[in-house]
């Protein structure tokens, strides 16, 4: 396909999720954390990982209210192959938010390797995916928000259950963590191009 | 009342407190090591919780506030014939009814962990509690009143990313315009004027925050931003330099019958039973000593504040991490008199001269006399040098043992002075 009708079909799937809105807000927020890191590193500040991992939520949240429509209901109606296209949109929106986590941390101050960004990305936006599914997507970044919460309050633990609790913060070659991001990420990515967002109701 | 049982159902109220419950008791759950068996450490971790509660409470109010115009009924709701503040006021009630509840059904659940161990009512951990309801009624409604002035899906988690993010590195050690009130020590009370100063700034930022989502004009926009400058600044002005102050109540020390004596903080009182024996056993081994103890105290040695005088009369045991769920000591009765014993009943210098290896050796060395067991691993250079300093000690006459010893615990508590060298040549002529 080509001219303006294709152009036209990704203009409308685009604004129907509201991805312009994301698009253009994501990088300032992730400019905005990167100053308040630079601001505030010293001796004594936070670990930069915490920066990192905060970032990378702030990305994947920002992806997660994209995945889906107004009314997910029509959508699933439509006679058209849907996964390719939530595949391309989860993959995209997925790449964006590691290039500016990269760009933040090759900029600003150092958040973590760039092994960590990448893994703390994919587990997240997975969550943020498995629960678009489930309950839709303007929420869908709850969970992955909580667990975040969770994981950085209670700081990182080195038990093998406390390192899938806090897996988002441990080392890069922790193999547990990466287990486990790897296993979200690739539930979530599957629930969701599979069966797409859910649409229950409009908030 | 009808408007307001509605919204409970209506608005993000349940949302906001189901987030809350479940953050929450994950949080307590995690941090329960730091917190159970006692009423003052379960109110600190309840304002610990906020460094996530906060977040949270910002982020589903800011979610409420936007709703409206992100469904684009404002027009019709326009319609009503109500003033606007009194549609908006069932809701922003409903939030902090939502938010509260959540809150209580916390405390309640922590308490289940305390209630039964506590040795120690008093105090003003009410208060402390208090004041972090009130700080998160406050970020529901900043969150509200934000929401409603940028009506975006994006508006929540921006909000709740960059709260978390601004209390995690946030310099100010516990600043009284933050929420997180962390204490130094169990034997710590904040500042009743701290307190106070913070119960300000909470209740005119959530007056403040009120006004903002009830406002209608410019006016009250102005009259909200007012209140909450003014009421930073009156908290700020009034707030003692330092926020905690020893606890008078909580620190006095209270003592096992009998003598010699052995004693532990009120709020640790529950350690007493199990330490005494251990404690009155170490004090006969250590008697032979010239210089040697006469009494056991339990203390926390991390806060300089409550830190008990160095003198040779007096055995310390730090309580800092040695307490379980129950506020008892985790070392059976035999790790306990290991804890007594050491260095022959004395604690380390702080940053002492001639570094911590000859503190090591020499403290190796004086519990192996005591305990009759080998210095230590004498797999490291310090082992075997405690070691080496043991088996020369041992070779001399005993009246001659017991003044080195004396030399070294002398050494160790007034801190002018090598204590291994104390070990190896005795006392100063």
């Amino acid at each position: 396909m080509s001219g303006p009708g294709w152009a036209r079909w990704e203009l409308l799937y685009l604004r129907a999720r509201e991805v312009p809105a994301a698009a253009a807000l994501l990088p300032v927020t992730m400019l905005a954390v990167g100053v308040l890191a630079n601001a505030s590193a010293g001796p004594s500040s936070t670990a930069p990982a915490v920066v990192g991992v905060c970032a990378a939520l702030l990305g994947v949240a920002f992806v997660g209210t994209t995945l889906g429509s107004a009314d997910a209901v029509l959508e699933h109606t439509a006679a058209i192959r849907w996964w390719p296209r939530r595949t391309v949109h989860l993959v995209a929106g997925t790449i964006a938010v590691v290039l500016l986590l990269l760009a933040v941390d090759l900029a600003g101050p150092s958040l973590a390797t760039t092994a960590e960004l990448v893994r703390n990305t994919l587990g997240l936006i997975g969550v943020t995916a498995l629960c678009a599914s489930f309950t839709g997507s303007r929420l869908s970044w709850c969970p992955a928000a909580a667990w975040t919460l969770l994981a950085v309050v209670a700081g990182p633990r080195s038990s093998g259950a406390g390192q899938v609790l806090s897996w988002m913060l441990q080392p890069a070659d922790a193999r547990t963590a990466a287990t486990t991001a790897a296993l979200l990420a690739v539930s979530g990515a599957a629930s969701y191009i599979l069966a797409g967002p859910a649409g229950l109701r409009r908030a | 009342m009808t408007a307001f049982r509605i919204e409970l159902r209506r608005s993000s109220a349940l949302l906001l407190a189901a987030a809350t419950v479940v953050v929450g008791a994950l949080l307590l759950w995690l941090l329960a090591d730091e917190w159970t068996a006692r009423w003052s450490g379960l109110a600190y971790l309840m304002r610990a919780l906020l460094f996530a509660l906060v977040p949270v409470a910002l982020a589903a109010g800011a979610w409420q506030g936007g709703r409206d115009r992100r469904a684009g009924v404002t027009e019709l709701f326009g319609t009503v014939a109500r003033p606007y503040p009194q549609r908006l006021l069932p809701v922003a009630l409903a939030m902090a009814a939502g938010v509260l509840v959540a809150y209580a059904a916390l405390l309640a659940g922590g308490s289940v962990q305390v209630a039964p161990y506590a040795s120690y009512a008093g105090g003003q951990w009410p208060v402390v509690v208090a004041v972090g309801a009130v700080a998160l009624v406050a970020a529901a409604w900043l969150g509200m009143a934000v929401g409603r002035w940028v009506p975006s899906v994006l508006t929540p988690p921006t909000l709740l990313v960059f709260s978390f993010l601004g209390q995690m590195l946030s310099r100010l050690d516990n600043g009284v315009l933050l929420p997180v009130l962390a204490t130094p020590s169990d034997l710590a009370t904040v500042a009743p004027e701290f307190l106070a100063a913070q119960g300000v700034w909470f209740g005119g930022l959530a007056a403040a925050a009120l006004l903002l989502v009830a406002s209608a004009t410019v006016w009250a926009r102005a009259l909200a931003a007012a209140v909450a400058l003014a009421a930073a600044g009156v908290s700020s002005a009034v707030a003692p330099a330092t926020a905690f102050v020893v606890s008078t109540d909580g620190a006095t020390l209270v003592c096992a019958d009998g003598e010699p004596r052995v004693c532990a903080p009120r709020i640790h009182a529950a350690v007493l039973p199990a330490l005494t024996e251990p404690a009155r056993e170490a004090l006969r081994t250590l008697a032979p000593i010239p210089n040697a103890p006469t009494r056991v105290v339990a203390t926390d040695l991390g806060w300089a504040p409550v830190a008990p005088q160095r003198t040779t009369d007096v055995l310390v045991v730090d309580l800092r991490f040695r307490l379980n769920a129950t506020g008892r000591f985790e070392a059976a009765p035999a790790g306990l008199r290991t804890i007594l014993l050491k260095g022959a009943g004395t604690q380390s210098c702080p940053d002492p001269a001639w570094g911590f290896e000859r503190d090591v050796a020499a403290d190796q060395a004086a519990t192996g006399w005591v305990t009759g067991r080998p210095a230590g691993p004498a797999t490291d250079e310090y082992g075997r040098l405690g070691e080496r300093t043991l088996s020369e000690l041992k070779a001399l006459p005993r009246p001659e043992q017991l003044a080195r010893l004396a030399a070294y615990r002398t050494a160790k508590v007034r801190c002018d002075r090598d204590p291994l060298t104390a070990l190896t040549t005795g006392a100063p002529r």
